[in-house]
């Protein structure tokens, strides 16, 4: 519009404005501890809050351990979580037994809170078959092709519609590499087109391995992608527990009402590695980026809003952290006491009438394993 | 008694780690994850937390020592009954305790070398394929060693720095299972192609390659080995062509002559060849000269049930049509009689290769040294085609694949050979004039 004359329409400005519907993440409680949304904060008891934080430092400690189990050489793969507590403690809490949830690599905390044994973790990332077999049946082992389980959770949300089950959603995560993958988009336009019940998460935790968020995509905001499908969608403050679980809530009444799927970005960061496998971040990100991310630390500002309430104490967390670490240690114990795998097993599972050729195979195999 | 920690598989695609520092001394009290140890990888430098309770009783790794997966780092006394495994890796059997930790562990890493190295110097191989860390790879470097000499001993065939320091400038035995008998022909590159199930010979039928087969293949390999191949494809309408078959096909049989296309071809490409003698040349790599040949000697590629043979049609270029169609009969059915002379396929100028009475379109064939060049033809085949007048018209197209020695034949000479292959094709009667 050098010249002065008006355009039909205005890109310029659309683009301008495309993100506005989403410039205010969804906060109850900000990185100095403050509470900026008292009115939601009063609909959590003590009890809740509490419970809230025990899960967060929960989460902490398995992380913790985790990687000294790693480093001892005592599992195989294993993607780092610290960081991302608010995140995933509180939208999985907010989800009730029968739905079902569709787990990427680093929701293993998700999936135990779920209704699967610490153990049953360590041995899926041993590699063990026993470590998909969860006490919840709703729920998928760990995708680990990033993005598939969106497809997946389609599949199951049509399920749940088509079979009319009552107050049953299906809910997924992925990161934010996650939403530049077609099967994202296919999942959630299949289940938007369908109205099935569905929620979406992505856990923008900052970095695809080493990929920056903002190399990922032109959009400003990874929830505004939703619109484009017909679904609504929201930013959270991914630090913030309270506000997680209200908005993941709120999400799972919308979609179990039958209003069609709903996707939430939190806001979150991933403190390490990608993976137990190796990588270095202080190869690709500065100290001085890192800074502000641990400042605003989901344990940090819980741990104050519960102090000055008097119901929290450093003393009381260390005893938790003590519980918590032997209750893993424990588990580990448990998941190296599994039987070793057979390869005669895997084929016996193979067909429930096994062919000729594999009949041959698992008789060779039980003879080597007999040995 | 005693708990032996070795290094874990802190990464993917790590093999080896150096000790950058140890954080605890012998005779120290450690708990369960204290950090023992520092490594340095690759990618990163990892802390090792103490898997168990318990007093070190010895450091087996010292610091600045570069350790591979498995092997034992340190022994802490946790109380048990287990003995210290000094040994590598988890199969490795328990080290006698009096035994020296160092003299354990070079027995075990490093079996290859004990052979005696033969003192023959291998040609260095750029191709080969080296799996190594960079950092070993620069340590290589560094050290002035031609890393695809070095004998790997790690995982996966991996080399390891202590291989580079092992190197002893003569070429390491080769691999067991690549030694076994290498025929005659995989020695050119040194490279023989593993059997892929050598462990389950009931998958796969073997026998002897016939001697024949064996010729056949050596010449194949020879020819891809020496001529850069390009290999051009074009088509060119010919139902004038046709035409002037269908008319003189009675004739020729009334002579007992079974005429086909291959005489017009032969014809066509005697008189291109005066026009581009590049094309019947060869390459004297002995002496680096082009040999251009003064005789038109127009090989037939010839497939019979007991291999592939290539006579030639001996100065086609003073012969008829109805001649040389009655010599490639001849020559045909000698070939298949078994009763070529080596001098009917000897001298030849180029070659035709002919799949086109079998079917086919384009393809690549292999030059037929030391010619400089091969014509592939194929079928002749129904197609829309444009003609002269710009009509679309029901067209008879005749795919052509010429393949050329790179060397002498450049990519628009070879087109312009073609160009003018396709004027004679299409067109019979200029045959006439130019032939």
């Amino acid at each position: 519009m050098a010249n002065g004359s008006k355009q039909i329409v205005d890109f310029a400005k659309i683009k301008a404005t495309m993100a506005d519907p989403y410039k205010h993440p969804v906060q109850v409680i900000d990185r100095e501890g403050k509470v900026v949304d008292p009115d939601t904060l009063a609909k959590y008891s003590d009890d809740q809050l509490v419970d809230f934080m025990k899960k967060m430092v929960w989460e902490r400690t398995l992380h913790e351990q985790t990687m000294n189990f790693s480093r001892q050489g005592r599992l195989g793969f294993y993607a780092p979580t610290a960081g991302e507590e608010a995140s995933e403690m509180g939208s999985v809490t907010a989800f009730k037994q029968q739905d079902f949830l569709l787990p990427a690599y680093r929701d293993l905390p998700q999936m135990i809170q779920h209704g699967t044994t610490v153990a049953k973790g360590f041995l899926w990332s041993k590699g063990h078959v026993q470590g998909n077999q969860h006490e919840n049946p709703n729920m998928l082992f760990p995708q680990i092709i990033i993005g598939a389980q969106y497809v997946e959770t389609a599949g199951v949300a049509l399920g749940i519609k088509k079979n009319g089950d009552e107050d049953r959603v299906a809910f997924v995560y992925t990161g934010d590499g996650g939403t530049s993958q077609g099967d994202w988009y296919e999942g959630v336009n299949f289940t938007s087109a369908f109205q099935a019940p569905a929620v979406f998460f992505v856990q923008n935790n900052g970095w695809a391995i080493s990929v920056p968020r903002y190399k990922q995509t032109g959009a400003e905001t990874l929830a505004q992608k939703a619109v484009a499908m017909g679904v609504p969608s929201v930013q959270v403050d991914g630090m913030d527990i309270v506000a997680v679980h209200e908005v993941s809530k709120a999400a799972r009444e919308f979609a179990a009402a039958g209003n069609g799927p709903v996707v939430i970005e939190t806001l979150t960061y991933r403190y390490g590695a990608h993976s137990s496998a190796g990588d270095d971040p202080s190869r690709y990100r500065t100290k001085e980026e890192e800074k502000p991310w641990f400042d605003a630390d989901p344990l940090i500002r819980m741990r104050k809003v519960l102090t000055d309430k008097g119901v929290w104490s450093q003393d009381q967390e260390d005893k938790l952290v003590d519980e918590y670490k032997d209750e893993f240690k424990q588990a580990m114990k448990e998941a190296e006491a599994a039987p070793a795998q057979k390869v005669s097993d895997f084929l016996k599972w193979t067909y429930n009438v096994p062919t000729p050729a594999v009949k041959k195979q698992i008789a060779e195999f039980e003879a080597k394993e007999s040995k | 008694m005693a708990y032996t920690f070795k290094l874990p598989e802190l990464g993917e695609g790590m093999a080896e780690g150096e000790i950058s520092s140890w954080l605890v001394k012998e005779g120290d009290a450690v708990k369960e994850d204290d950090t023992l140890v520092e490594i340095q990888n690759d990618k990163s430098v990892s802390e090792l937390p103490s898997p168990v309770d318990g007093t070190i009783s010895k450091i087996v790794a010292q610091e600045g020592d570069t350790v591979e997966i498995g092997d034992p780092l340190i022994v802490i006394d946790d109380g048990s009954d287990t003995p210290p495994d000094l040994g590598k890796g988890g199969d490795a059997a328990p080290a006698e305790e009096a035994a020296p930790a160092p003299a354990a562990e070079s027995e075990a890493v490093a079996p290859a070398p004990a052979a005696a190295p033969t003192g023959v110097p291998a040609a260095s191989d750029p191709n080969k394929l080296v799996m190594a860390m960079p950092s070993v790879r620069q340590h290589a470097r560094d050290k002035g060693v031609d890393i695809t000499q070095v004998t790997p001993t790690g995982n996966h065939g991996q080399v390891l720095k202590a291989d580079i320091d092992n190197f002893n400038g003569a070429a390491a035995p080769a691999p067991a299972a690549a030694a076994p008998a290498a025929p005659a022909a995989a020695k050119a590159t040194g490279q023989a192609i593993k059997p892929w199930n050598a462990d389950r010979p009931e998958l796969e039928t073997r026998e002897p390659m016939s001697p024949m087969r064996k010729i056949i293949a050596k010449s194949m390999r020879t020819s891809k080995d020496i001529a850069p191949h390009v290999t051009s494809f074009d088509e060119v309408e010919v139902s004038a062509l046709m035409a002037n078959r269908k008319k003189y096909k009675q004739a020729a049989a009334d002579k007992g002559i079974h005429l086909t296309f291959l005489p017009y071809i032969v014809k066509a490409l005697v008189a291109v060849m005066k026009d581009f003698p590049e094309l019947n040349a060869s390459i004297d790599d002995t002496t680096q000269e082009i040999v251009t040949k003064h005789y038109y000697n127009i090989g037939i590629a010839t497939n019979t049930d007991h291999g592939l043979y290539v006579p030639n049609i001996k100065n086609a270029d003073s012969k008829g049509m109805f001649e040389i169609a009655k010599e490639i009969s001849e020559n045909s059915q000698a070939a298949y009689d078994n009763k070529l002379s080596p001098a009917s396929m000897a001298g030849g100028s180029i070659t035709i290769s002919n799949v086109g009475s079998i079917g086919g379109g384009w393809f690549t064939p292999v030059i037929n040294q030391p010619e400089v060049a091969i014509l592939g033809v194929g079928r002749i085949e129904k197609a829309p085609y444009v003609n002269e007048d710009g009509d679309i018209v029901v067209g008879r197209m005749l795919k052509l694949s010429m393949s050329y020695d790179h060397r002498l034949i450049d990519g628009a000479l070879a087109q312009n050979i073609l160009n003018e292959l396709k004027a004679l094709l299409h067109d019979p009667e200029m045959l006439l004039m130019e032939g």
